[in-house]
C-alpha cells in the first residue's frame, strides 16, 4: 500500500500491512510528534498530488489510514 | 526527586485577586478611579512582589553578568513592566480601554513584506515579552493574520490546593488574552500552524519556553537552559522564513520590530547556536522587558 510505505519512509518505521489492520489508530503502533505529523502531512501531499484543506486538517483524520487511502483515492491520488 | 509542591504559593493568591476582585473593579470602575488606583499600584507592588524582585535581581546578577547597582534598578524596571502587563490584560479581559493603548511604530517592516511575498507564511519567534499581547494587536490591525502558539498553564506554578481549580480558569484566561491561539498542549496545534502559514499567514512562537518535546539543553545567558527548536523545525518543513520579532515597550510607545530571516540549513547544531543566540539577543536588548526572569 504506497499509504503505507509513504508513513514508513516518512517515520523512519517498518509498520506492516498486517499491524495496521489490527490497530485502531496509527499512533497505537508508534508514537508520533506534532512536527512527524506536518512532515507526515507534507509526504503525503507530495506522493499523491494531494492537498488536505482545512477539514482534514485534524490529528485523528491521519492516524486512521483507512480513512485516508479512501480521501486519497476520491481526490484521484491513488492508493 | 523533587519536592513537593506547597499546598498554597503566593502565586495561586495573585491569580485569584486577578481574576475576580481586580476584574470587578476594572468593570465597575470610571477610568479616573482606576488610573488613581494605578497610582497607588505603582508603590505597593513591589513590595507585595519583593521576593520576585530580589530573585530576579539576582539572576540579572549572575545571567547578564552585571553589577548589583545595575541588576537592582533593572530589577525595578522588570517590576513595572509586570505590573503594566497586568492592565493591559484587565483592559483586555474586561474590553475597557482604561489603560491608553500606546502609539506603535514599525521597524524593519521591509522584511515582513518581503517574506510575505513568498505565499508560504511566515514564522515570527520572539521570547516571553511583555509588550506581546498589545504587539499582536498591532498587526492584526495592519489585517496580519497571526496565530500565536501559546503554553497552557503548568500546574507547577500554582500550589497543590487549587491547582484542579485555577489551572483550566487560566486556560480560558488565556485564550481570552490570545483569541488567535492555540496550545503547544493541543494534539492539533502543529497542522493548525501548518494550514495557517499556507494561507500566506503568520506563525508567532516563543522560543524560550524550557518545557517542549523540542527542547534541546544549551547555554543560554550564561547559564544550562532547555529552548525549543520547535520554530526552526516547523520552518524546514514547511519552507518558510523565521523572522525575529520584537516588542519593547517605552515612554515613547510600543516599538515593534522584525529582523532579517534567519539562516536555517541542514546543520542542526549550527541551528541551534542561531536560535540560542537569537533569543539572547532578545532578552539582552530589553531585559527588563524579558518575563521569564523568575518563571524558569
Amino acid at each position: 500500500m504506497r499509504v503505507l510505505a509513504v508513513v514508513n519512509a516518512t517515520l523512519g518505521t517498518q509498520i506492516s500491512a498486517e499491524q495496521l489492520t489490527g490497530a485502531a489508530s496509527l499512533d497505537d503502533l508508534v508514537p508520533i510528534s506534532s512536527l512527524a505529523l506536518v512532515d507526515l502531512v507534507i509526504s503525503l501531499e507530495e506522493e499523491f498530488g494531494v492537498t488536505f484543506g482545512p477539514q482534514q486538517m485534524e490529528r485523528s483524520f491521519f492516524m486512521n489510514v483507512p480513512s485516508l487511502v479512501k480521501f486519497i483515492e476520491e481526490s484521484d491520488g491513488g492508493g | 526527586m523533587s519536592a513537593r509542591r506547597p499546598l498554597l504559593v503566593l502565586g495561586d493568591l495573585l491569580w485569584f485577586i486577578q481574576a475576580y476582585p481586580l476584574l470587578w473593579v476594572v468593570r465597575a470602575s470610571p477610568a479616573f478611579f482606576l488610573r488613581a488606583m494605578a497610582v497607588a499600584m505603582n508603590h505597593l507592588y513591589p513590595l507585595v512582589r519583593l521576593h520576585s524582585g530580589r530573585l530576579a535581581a539576582r539572576r540579572m546578577k549572575e545571567w547578564l553578568l552585571l553589577p548589583e547597582n545595575e541588576a537592582r534598578p533593572l530589577a525595578r524596571s522588570y517590576l513595572r513592566h509586570s505590573l503594566e502587563s497586568l492592565y493591559v490584560e484587565t483592559s483586555l479581559l474586561t474590553g475597557r480601554d482604561w489603560f491608553a493603548p500606546p502609539v506603535v511604530q514599525f521597524a524593519g517592516r521591509e522584511n515582513l513584506d518581503h517574506a510575505l511575498q513568498n505565499r508560504r507564511g511566515v514564522i515570527l519567534l520572539s521570547v516571553h515579552q511583555r509588550s506581546r499581547r498589545q504587539a499582536i494587536a498591532a498587526l492584526r490591525a495592519c489585517s496580519h493574520s497571526v496565530l500565536f502558539l501559546r503554553t497552557n498553564s503548568q500546574r507547577a506554578r500554582f500550589g497543590r490546593l487549587f491547582a484542579d481549580w485555577i489551572v483550566p480558569r487560566n486556560e480560558r484566561m488565556s485564550a481570552t488574552l490570545f483569541p488567535d491561539s492555540v496550545a503547544a498542549q493541543d494534539p492539533n496545534c502543529t497542522l493548525r500552524m501548518l494550514a495557517r502559514l499556507r494561507e500566506g499567514g503568520i506563525v508567532l512562537i516563543v522560543g524560550d519556553v524550557p518545557r517542549s518535546p523540542s527542547a534541546v539543553a544549551v547555554t543560554f545567558l550564561n547559564h544550562r537552559r532547555s529552548i525549543s527548536t520547535g520554530a526552526l523545525d516547523l520552518a524546514r518543513l514547511c519552507r518558510c522564513p523565521v523572522l525575529p520579532f520584537t516588542a519593547a515597550s517605552d515612554e515613547a510607545g510600543l516599538r515593534i520590530e522584525f529582523g532579517k530571516p534567519l539562516e536555517v540549513g541542514p546543520d542542526a547544531a549550527a541551528n541551534v547556536a542561531t536560535l540560542t543566540a537569537e533569543l539572547e539577543r532578545q532578552v539582552k536588548a530589553n531585559p527588563a522587558q524579558w518575563e521569564m526572569w523568575t518563571d524558569f
